[in-house]
């Protein structure tokens, strides 16, 4: 619906190299709450491992507009609870 | 004759023996374990010479230990199976050892290079890791292996070239560092993939026209329209499925693919690097790990590769090594030019 915020999720890499995308919409005041928790200035770069997924995760709202790209290993915490609700919707 | 895999425990209390009859092994263990720090296994050799007398020789061996993360995403897991230790009652924990051994062996016995580290560094695995886990991945210290979902990935120590590829991980940590981004990422991903390759055809004992050139063959379930995850004779041909879609892989440089995704798409453009060390090996003929698989192990632990280097240095960084072991005019420099060629790629002969 006009207004929903629009939460994308697309993993890419790992060992096959294969892209895969997720997206969930909503009202926003069910999703802010999670995605202000996720730190989007400050993701930690993942420079040890090899053949790990990477995950581009964007949020488009009427006045909010945020993306981040985290590695598999600093998906943890209110990032891995915003990308298992969107994989999960 | 005989022989066999040593682990250091075993070695220790050979190397105490006190028994006459024993006397050239205990020696010889004590002389592995003393005068080389870096020998944490050896392989011990009996054998006898012309005049019947026992002769015992060492040379390195992997030092293993395989644990199971039982489905969780915590790592090491519970040790399921150490180095010397019977098979147990768990495919995936038992191929990732023999993986692992199949590894070692290519690296030891083709180059004389003792572990991921050239120092006899332990080579730890986790199997079972996660739920439905899609992935075999390095994370700097040792190999992960996830059980697939069942509907389009199996088990991922399915597959030995997955498992040299992983272990490969670590050797190039150890050597080049290529920089895992853009260009010199996806050369980090074609080295792996190369004796990835190298370690299967090593282990079964195929020449380069007898081998498949297939990366991860056994990993798909037999739902995927697909015969492996990647190919290195025809990059962009190893799967074309309904829900997969097809094997994005170029195999020369005019079609590269410029991406955000995927570390800059090292997953994708390691096709171009991996299709020209194979044209190389096909070229030369015979057993591909033994000189395009020696002027790879060449450049990667020679003087000349930096760890920011694009597709044309590494080129060159192959024709440089090719040159200095065989000569200037010898077919194998001919062989690696005519595999860069055939990419796209310049070398600068």
């Amino acid at each position: 619906m006009a207004g929903d915020l629009v939460v994308t999720v697309v993993r890419t890499g790992g060992f096959a190299g294969l892209r895969r995308e997720w997206a969930a919409s909503g009202p926003p005041d069910e999703w802010m709450p999670l995605v202000e928790a996720c730190p989007w200035r400050s993701v930690p770069a993942d420079r040890d491992s090899r053949d790990r997924f990477v995950y581009a995760i964007t949020v488009k709202a009427p006045r909010k507009r945020c993306s981040a790209t985290v590695p598999e290993a600093a998906l943890t915490g209110p990032w891995k609870a915003l990308v298992d609700r969107v994989q999960s919707a | 004759m005989g022989h066999g895999i040593v682990p250091p425990y075993l070695l220790a209390r050979i190397a105490r023996l006190d028994d006459s009859r024993f006397a050239t092994a205990a020696a010889a263990a004590r002389n592995a374990l003393e005068h080389d720090a870096s020998v944490r296994a050896v392989r011990l050799t009996f054998s006898f010479d012309e005049s019947e007398q026992l002769v015992a020789e060492l040379e390195a061996g992997p030092d293993r230990t395989i644990t199971d993360a039982a489905g969780t995403e915590s790592l090491p897991g519970r040790v399921a199976r150490r180095e010397g230790e019977p098979p147990v009652d768990d495919a995936a924990v038992d191929e990732a050892y023999d993986g692992l051994g199949a590894t070692f062996a290519l690296f030891q016995q083709s180059y004389g290079r003792n572990s991921i580290d050239g120092a006899g560094l332990p080579l730890d695995a986790t199997v079972h890791y996660g739920t439905l886990y899609d992935n075999a991945f390095w994370n700097g210290e040792r190999m992960v292996f996830g059980d697939g979902d069942g509907e389009i990935f199996a088990s991922f120590t399915r597959s030995l070239s997955v498992i040299g590829h992983e272990l490969t991980h670590g050797v190039t940590q150890f050597t080049a560092g290529l920089v895992y981004r853009d260009q010199s990422g996806a050369l980090n991903e074609s080295v792996s993939d190369v004796f990835g390759a190298l370690v299967e055809q090593h282990f079964r004992g195929e020449t380069a026209s007898e081998a498949s050139w297939l990366i991860g063959e056994g990993v798909f379930t037999d739902e995927v329209e697909g015969s492996a995850l990647r190919s290195m004779r025809e990059p962009g041909s190893a799967y074309d499925d309904d829900v997969l879609g097809k094997d994005p892989q170029p195999g020369h440089v005019d079609d590269y693919i410029e991406t955000d995704d995927d570390n800059g798409g090292v997953h994708l453009n390691s096709g171009i690097p991996n299709r020209a060390f194979y044209l190389a090996a096909a070229e030369l003929g015979g057993n591909a790990w033994e000189r395009a698989g020696q002027i790879w192990y060449d450049t990667i632990t020679g003087p000349q590769l930096t760890a920011r280097a694009d597709f044309e240095a590494f080129a060159r960084a192959t024709v440089a090594a090719a040159v200095a072991r065989y000569g200037a005019r010898s077919d194998e420099v001919l062989a690696v030019q005519l595999g860069w060629d055939g990419v796209g790629v310049r070398h600068g002969g």
